[in-house]
Formats: C-alpha cells, sequence, structure tokens
C-alpha cells in the first residue's frame, strides 16, 4: 500500500512537472489558452514572451494581433498585423483582420492609391514575400541568360528565340525592380501605429513646439527619425514632425528590436 | 412789298433774339464741396436757352488746382415749335495741396454776351487712401495720362517722394484691398546706393505680397520720373478701423549728405462687416467669387473598398480659411482624408488677387452594390462687386457601386468577430529572406561567366564568316583528324598513303594559306618555317609528305612507313604542329 502511494505520489509529481514545463516551454500555447478563455491581456503577456523567445513569425505576429485587438488596443493590433503581413502577405486572415480594424479607425481606412499604375505596383510589392520575388527575379534571369547564349553561339538565330529573350528580359527586369521595392519597404521603410487615443504631432522633439497635425489610434506613420524621446514622422496625410515614443508602436520588423515593437 | 417782307423778319429776329436773351441761363456748379488731395471734383458749367454758338468756357487759373480733363455736350430740342439748346462743359479738377480754394466767376460767351457764373468754393483735405480716378490703377504700368502733362499743372515740389495708397478705404470684411507703396524718383536726381524700404505695419489685417510690377516711367506735372511700386494684399479679419501705419524709404543722396528718410502718412480703412441679409449656415467665410466641382478617382467601386473624392473649390479671396463642408451621400462611411491649399497671387482682368484653389478630399466606401450619389456641394460666399452673398454649387456625383470580391452586396455589420486564431499554418519563426543569404548572390554570378563565354564565342564565329582564310587555318586540324578513321580503314595500302597524302598536303595548304594540289614537299617546309614552326618540325613534315606521296607511286617506300603507322604518324603530326602555331 505504501509503495502503491509512493508510485501515485511520483506519477502525479511527474504529470505536474510536465504541465508545468508544457506551460512555460510552449508559450505559443499557453497564449492560445488564455485567448479561449477570454483572457486577452494574460493571451497577449503570453505571446509577447513568444516573440521574446525568438518566436517571431507571422503565425505569433497574427495571434498577438488578435489578442491586443480583443484587449481593446487596436492600434497595437494593426502594428503586429502589419507585421504578419510582411510575412504572409497573401494570408486571407491577415488581410481581413487588417482591414477590418483600419476600417474601425477614426479616420476610416487609409487613402488609395492615386493612380492605377501606382496601385498595381503596390498590390505587385505587397502580395509577394521579399524571397518570393527575388526567387522569381533569380530564375526570370537564369533564363534569361541561358535564351541569351544560345542566341549568342548561333550565327543566325531564330525570332522565336529573340522574342523569347525580349519578353524574359522585360519579365526579369519587372520583377527585379519590384523586388528592390519590396527590398527597400523591409529593410529601410520603418513604421509605427499610433496606441495612444488622440496624439499630436509636433514641429519639433518637445511639448515646446507646436502642433502640426492630431492623429488617432490606428494612424500609421513612417519612422524618418528619432531624437530622445520623439520620433520623427511622416503621418499618412503626408504631415511631417515628431510624436512622443511612447504614443505609438514600431511595426516589428528588420532592426526594429522587439522590446521597441509595441509598448505593455 | 419785299422791303415790308424784309422788314418784318429783321424784326422777328430781334424779337427772337431779344427773347434768346431773356431766357439765356448759365449755371456752375460742383460735383462736392469736399475732396481730398489727388481726388478729382467734377465742375460743371450748363448754358440753357442759349441759340447760336457758344464759346467753350476758359477756367481761371488756381493755385494747385488743375484741370485734368475737359468735355462738352450740347443737346437741342424743339416742343410746341419751340428750340430749347441746353449746353454743358464738364471739367474735372484735382486739388494737388490741402486748403479751400475759390473757383471766381467763369466767363461765358453766349447769345453775344458775356455771363459769368457765381464763385465756387471747394475744401480740399489730406491725401486721399483712393488713388487719382484719372490715373490708370495699380496693376498696370502707368502710361502718360492727361493728369501727367495737363497744361498749367504744378510739378510736385519734392525730387524723391513716396506715397502710400489703397485701392479701397472701405472694404468689406474679408475682402482684398490692395496697398501700394510708391516710390517716385525725378530721373534728373541720381541716389547713392538703393534705397531701403521699410513696409507699414499691418497690424489686424492678413497680408500678402503681391507681385511687384516694372519699373516705370511717368510724367508728374511734366516732369519725367521713376515709378517703383510694392504692393500688398490685405484682409480685415473683423469690422472696425485699421490703420496701416507710415511706410518709409531711406536713401543718400550724395556722399556729403547723411542717410535721408522719406516717410509716408499712415492710412485708415474703414472695414464694414458682412450684410446679415441672405447669410445661410452655408455660408463659407469667403469674400470674393468660388466655383466648386466634385470628381472621383474611379466611377466604379467594390463594396468595402474606398474610392477618393474630390472637391475642388477654386476662385479669389482668401480662401486658405475654407472648412471641408460636409459630404452627403448614401448607403456610404464618408471619411475626410486630406486638404489641398494652392492660394496665392493670381493675375485677372482685375489685376493681381489672391486666389487659387483648396482641394477636399474624402475616403468614401460604400456600404452597398448599387448606384451611389453624392449629393451636390453648397458653398456659400460674399461677392464684393454684387454686394451679395452667392452659392458656389457643384453637379451630384454618381459611383457605381460593385458587389465585394467576396460576392457580398452590402458591408458586414461592425459588431462582427474579427477571424479566430491561427493554432496551425504560417510560420513560427521568421525567416532571414533569400537576399541576406551570400550564396543567392554567388549563383547570380555563374550565368555571368557563361555570358562571357557566350560572347567571346560570338566573336570567334563572326570572325571566322568575315574572313575565310582565319577560317581554314583554324578549322584544318578539326577538318584533317576527322579524315584520319577513314585513313586507318582504307585497307590498301597505296590508297592509305593517298587519303594521307590528301589529309595531310591540305592541312599544311590551310596552316600556311597554299594551295594543296601544288603544294610540294619542299614548299610545305618553307612555308611551314615561315609560318612559324621549328626546322626539325617542317622538316619533319616536309619528309612524312614525300613518304606518303612515294607511297602512292612506288611500294618501296612502304618499308620507310608501314601503312599501319601512317595514321599516327599523321595525327602526331597535325598535333605538333598545331602546338607549335598556336
Amino acid at each position: 500500500m505504501s509503495a502503491h502511494r509512493w508510485s501515485l505520489m511520483a506519477a502525479l509529481a511527474l504529470l505536474a512537472s510536465l504541465v508545468c514545463a508544457q506551460d512555460t516551454a510552449d508559450p505559443l500555447a499557453k497564449g492560445e489558452e488564455r485567448y479561449r478563455l477570454g483572457d486577452f491581456e494574460g493571451a497577449v503577456a503570453a505571446y509577447r514572451e513568444a516573440l521574446a523567445s525568438g518566436l517571431d513569425g507571422a503565425r505569433v505576429q497574427y495571434n498577438l494581433g488578435n489578442a491586443l485587438y480583443r484587449a481593446g488596443k487596436p492600434g497595437e493590433a494593426i502594428a503586429h498585423w502589419l507585421a504578419a503581413r510582411t510575412l504572409a502577405p497573401r494570408d486571407a486572415d491577415i488581410r481581413a483582420n487588417l482591414q477590418r480594424a483600419l476600417l474601425e479607425r477614426p479616420q476610416g481606412p487609409p487613402a488609395p492609391s492615386p493612380s492605377w499604375l501606382h496601385a498595381l505596383v503596390s498590390w505587385a510589392i505587397d502580395a509577394l514575400t521579399l524571397s518570393e520575388l527575388a526567387g522569381a527575379a533569380a530564375v526570370l534571369y537564369w533564363l534569361a541568360v541561358v535564351v541569351g547564349i544560345a542566341l549568342l553561339v548561333r550565327l543566325r538565330p531564330s525570332r522565336s528565340l529573340r522574342r523569347a529573350l525580349i519578353a524574359l528580359a522585360v519579365l526579369a527586369g519587372i520583377t527585379t525592380a519590384l523586388g528592390i521595392g519590396r527590398w527597400w519597404r523591409y529593410h529601410q521603410v520603418r513604421r509605427a501605429v499610433v496606441v495612444a487615443e488622440s496624439t499630436t504631432i509636433n514641429t519639433g522633439p518637445g511639448e515646446s513646439f507646436g502642433a502640426a497635425q492630431t492623429v488617432s489610434e490606428g494612424c500609421i506613420l513612417r519612422i524618418v527619425g528619432e531624437d530622445s524621446g520623439w520620433t520623427k514622422v511622416v503621418a499618412e496625410g503626408g504631415a511631417r514632425g515628431w510624436v512622443r515614443d511612447e504614443a505609438v508602436a514600431r511595426v516589428p520588423g528588420p532592426g526594429v528590436p522587439e522590446e521597441l515593437a509595441g509598448s505593455e | 412789298m419785299n422791303a415790308l417782307r424784309g422788314v418784318v423778319c429783321v424784326m422777328l429776329l430781334c424779337a427772337l433774339a431779344a427773347d434768346a436773351r431773356a431766357e439765356v441761363d448759365v449755371h456752375a456748379s460742383l460735383s462736392r464741396d469736399t475732396a481730398a488731395v489727388g481726388e478729382s471734383v467734377e465742375l460743371t458749367i450748363a448754358v440753357s436757352g442759349a441759340v447760336g454758338r457758344v464759346a467753350t468756357p476758359e477756367i481761371p487759373p488756381v493755385d494747385y488746382l488743375q484741370v485734368v480733363s475737359s468735355g462738352s455736350q450740347q443737346n437741342i430740342t424743339f416742343v410746341n415749335g419751340q428750340m430749347t439748346s441746353t449746353s454743358t462743359y464738364t471739367f474735372r479738377l484735382v486739388a494737388s495741396r490741402e486748403g479751400t480754394y475759390t473757383i471766381p466767376g467763369i466767363e461765358v460767351r453766349a447769345a453775344g454776351q458775356v455771363f459769368t457764373t457765381q464763385p465756387l468754393t471747394l475744401t480740399v483735405t489730406g491725401r486721399s487712401s483712393a488713388p487719382p480716378p484719372p490715373q490708370p490703377g495699380p496693376f498696370t504700368s502707368r502710361p502718360p495720362a492727361p493728369d501727367d502733362t495737363a497744361p498749367g499743372e504744378e510739378p510736385p515740389t519734392e525730387d524723391v517722394f513716396v506715397e502710400l495708397v489703397v485701392d479701397d478705404d472701405r472694404p468689406w470684411v474679408g475682402e482684398q484691398v490692395t496697398m501700394s507703396l510708391r516710390f517716385y524718383q525725378s530721373t534728373a536726381v541720381r541716389l547713392m546706393g538703393s534705397a531701403e524700404y521699410s513696409p507699414p505695419s499691418t497690424e489686424g489685417l492678413v497680408a500678402e505680397p503681391l507681385p511687384d510690377p516694372p519699373t516705370t516711367r511717368v510724367e508728374l506735372g511734366g516732369l519725367p520720373y521713376q515709378l517703383i511700386e510694392r504692393r500688398t494684399a490685405l484682409f480685415a479679419p473683423a469690422p472696425g478701423e485699421y490703420t496701416i501705419g507710415a511706410a518709409s524709404i531711406t536713401l543718400i543722396r550724395s556722399y556729403l549728405s547723411g542717410e535721408e528718410t522719406i516717410t509716408t502718412d499712415p492710412v485708415t480703412l474703414h472695414v464694414r462687416p458682412l450684410p446679415e441679409a441672405g447669410r445661410t449656415d452655408a455660408f463659407s467665410g469667403v469674400v470674393g467669387r468660388l466655383h466648386a466641382t466634385l470628381n472621383a478617382t474611379s466611377e466604379a467601386v467594390r463594396v468595402g473598398d474606398a474610392v477618393t473624392v474630390r472637391l475642388e473649390v477654386t476662385g479669389t479671396g482668401d480662401i486658405r480659411q475654407l472648412e471641408a463642408p460636409e459630404l452627403q451621400c448614401g448607403e456610404a462611411r464618408v471619411y475626410p482624408s486630406g486638404r489641398q491649399p494652392r492660394v496665392g497671387p493670381q493675375t485677372t482682368g482685375a489685376g493681381d488677387v489672391i486666389g487659387g484653389s483648396v482641394v477636399f478630399e474624402y475616403l468614401v466606401m460604400p456600404a452597398q452594390a448599387g448606384e451611389l450619389i453624392v449629393r451636390p456641394v453648397e458653398i456659400q460666399y460674399f461677392n464684393p462687386q454684387t454686394e451679395r452673398y452667392e452659392m458656389a454649387r457643384t453637379s451630384p456625383l454618381s459611383l457605381q457601386v460593385l458587389p465585394g470580391e467576396g460576392g457580398e452586396t452590402s458591408l458586414r455589420s461592425e459588431g462582427g468577430e474579427i477571424r479566430y486564431l491561427k493554432e496551425n499554418g504560417l510560420g513560427m519563426r521568421s525567416r532571414a529572406p533569400i537576399t541576406s543569404s551570400t550564396w543567392f548572390w554567388l549563383m547570380q554570378l555563374a550565368p555571368l561567366a557563361a555570358l562571357g563565354w557566350a560572347l567571346a564565342r560570338r566573336v570567334e564565329l563572326l570572325r571566322r564568316a568575315a574572313d575565310p582564310r582565319y577560317r581554314r587555318f583554324t578549322e584544318a586540324a578539326a577538318v584533317a583528324r576527322r579524315q584520319l578513321p577513314a585513313i586507318a580503314t582504307a585497307g590498301d595500302p597505296r590508297e592509305t598513303y593517298r587519303l594521307a597524302d590528301a589529309t595531310l598536303a591540305q592541312y599544311l595548304a590551310a596552316k600556311t594559306n597554299a594551295a594543296a594540289a601544288s603544294l610540294s614537299p619542299d614548299d610545305a617546309r618553307e612555308l611551314l618555317v615561315r609560318a612559324g614552326c621549328s626546322e626539325e618540325l617542317a622538316g619533319e613534315a616536309r619528309d612524312t609528305l614525300a613518304v606518303l606521296r612515294a607511297g602512292v607511286y612506288a611500294p618501296g617506300a612502304y618499308a620507310r612507313l608501314p601503312a599501319d603507322e601512317v595514321p599516327a604518324r599523321v595525327r602526331t603530326l597535325i598535333d605538333e604542329i598545331e602546338a607549335a602555331l598556336r
């Protein structure tokens, strides 16, 4: 009987340790569980823990965005959904939730592109990841070189080969240009989202400067500079100025440490 | 009888003349008793009842009061057989100094008599804020005007002077007033350096600089002056009196004289409030003229997508103050998204005015498929010319709303849930793009190397095509090596020697640019040496060729080179010559 008791206690201890180990080792699962239970703040904390542990993929960003949105922080949710869209640009769920949050902003959805060409280029850049665009450009470039070699080593090249080369060169050029645009957005364009209910874009890095524009939560800003607690931004409408760091959440991405992306 | 008729006529004429003499009335009057310096006053002399010629009256000279223009008009009417004549002479007078002027009685010769009008008194106050009417507007260069060269005009007492004028000293609130600072400098005067201009204070007024007109040359009192003008548009934000402070110009006439500052008189604006009658809630606050248009970036839009609707308001006046009017349409959400003012000086038929356009942008997101009508936008403004409120009204805008990409014909309600968590799928970790890999970029260099080889190959092909001798030289070894199997399988020794001789001769001829048919062994040796082969190799080639030819005709030669060794010998020789001539 005593042996059975000890065995039972050992089994329970092992089970408890396993549960605790899973709880601490898989913050993603913990976040999902908290979310299911309606503890959205707890889910946010768990997903932030996941991010801190290096799990920064599209799934984590998306789920964190969902938890933040349900926790009443649409600005931060938009920031993480934007990050998720960068990693998985064609995912329907990410796009749907992001569009919904943007529609619900006080200022409404972002302005549509000024021309169909701009819209087409933006769509093409946003619809593919940098790796997909770079890979496509590389494949087209290789094919164009192969056809080019076939043309060069013949004294009388066929017309169809020439046409194929022109088509491949044009496609490779377009894909490369789109890839450069995507690379620029991926590496050079840093964005932030207003998380305060309302904040002013000042003409300088300080409260003593005048307000250039007032922006509300969810407004997407492009970061162009930083200065001790203030971030220089360009707003969606084109206004340029400075906002307090705590009023915005940086969209996670290259060059943006996770501790800066979003605020507790 | 005739004499009697003549007497009657003379008596009748005398009676008429006597009657006319009795009815003639001469009257002089001024259009107003008080005027400001520079303002014109109309002096009218009316002569009624006079029959016959009336001599144009002459205005007696009065100091600082000049006649800038004159005109006359005569009306003759017949009523009930009676003729009535009225002659009117009009003179425009301008005073150049303050004071009270008495115009003495003016003599009028009519009906053979001299009539004298009553004296007239004109009081002239300080310089007017309005420019003298006879002068052209401040927006054009000033041509020689009648007042500039009018006989008897008193020339300005100063050779350098400035004046500050406004085109309207009783504007409406928000109406543009053009303020001009005019700097006159006699062409006979030379200044040291440039005159420094100090603008007047326009406290309480909104000031907007206008383009400077070019420097012009004018005549004042018969003297030539250079006129430099600086203009500013002013807007009063509220009714009341506003004082435009004195402007000044600082100049130096010579090294010996010091700085001299010339100052203008201040000008007072009496700004009138806008009338209440006719003002509606749509009043924009703009005083000027407005025109509005409505358009969209696309005529068709899907449910849930947004289209930009642009309201462009163009016109004159201080339209920067325009606020975005509310855009009203059916089943759609409307978000004001932008405001782009482009306001500045504009040249119109009425001169330089502040105006331009303000474009308001709205994001319109239709919520229901079908036709979406954006209602006309109305913006009320006050037209200072008609002194009434007027309305700028757009046409309605029709948008075609298509079902959403998912086929939905109406927008989802806001109360819906967001899409659920992802428990699988998508990446757990973000992966660096392939552009971060060095291998990716190294792999892109390989096609470049292949392309370089192909390019070199093409150059070679083109050279061979263009130069038959070069092609024969470079392809000789390949051609000869292709013949070697036939030599080895000839069977008959004699045929072996014949084929080998032909192959080697063709090869040597190609390498030395000679004719194969006439190539002797000695010629081959000599040509090979000349081409760069060693004496030993050339001699070996000569010997081999000689043996092969001998073998064709003399089987005794077989002992020197057995037939089965011929292909190897020829191959070796070709290889050595190729190496030597590479």
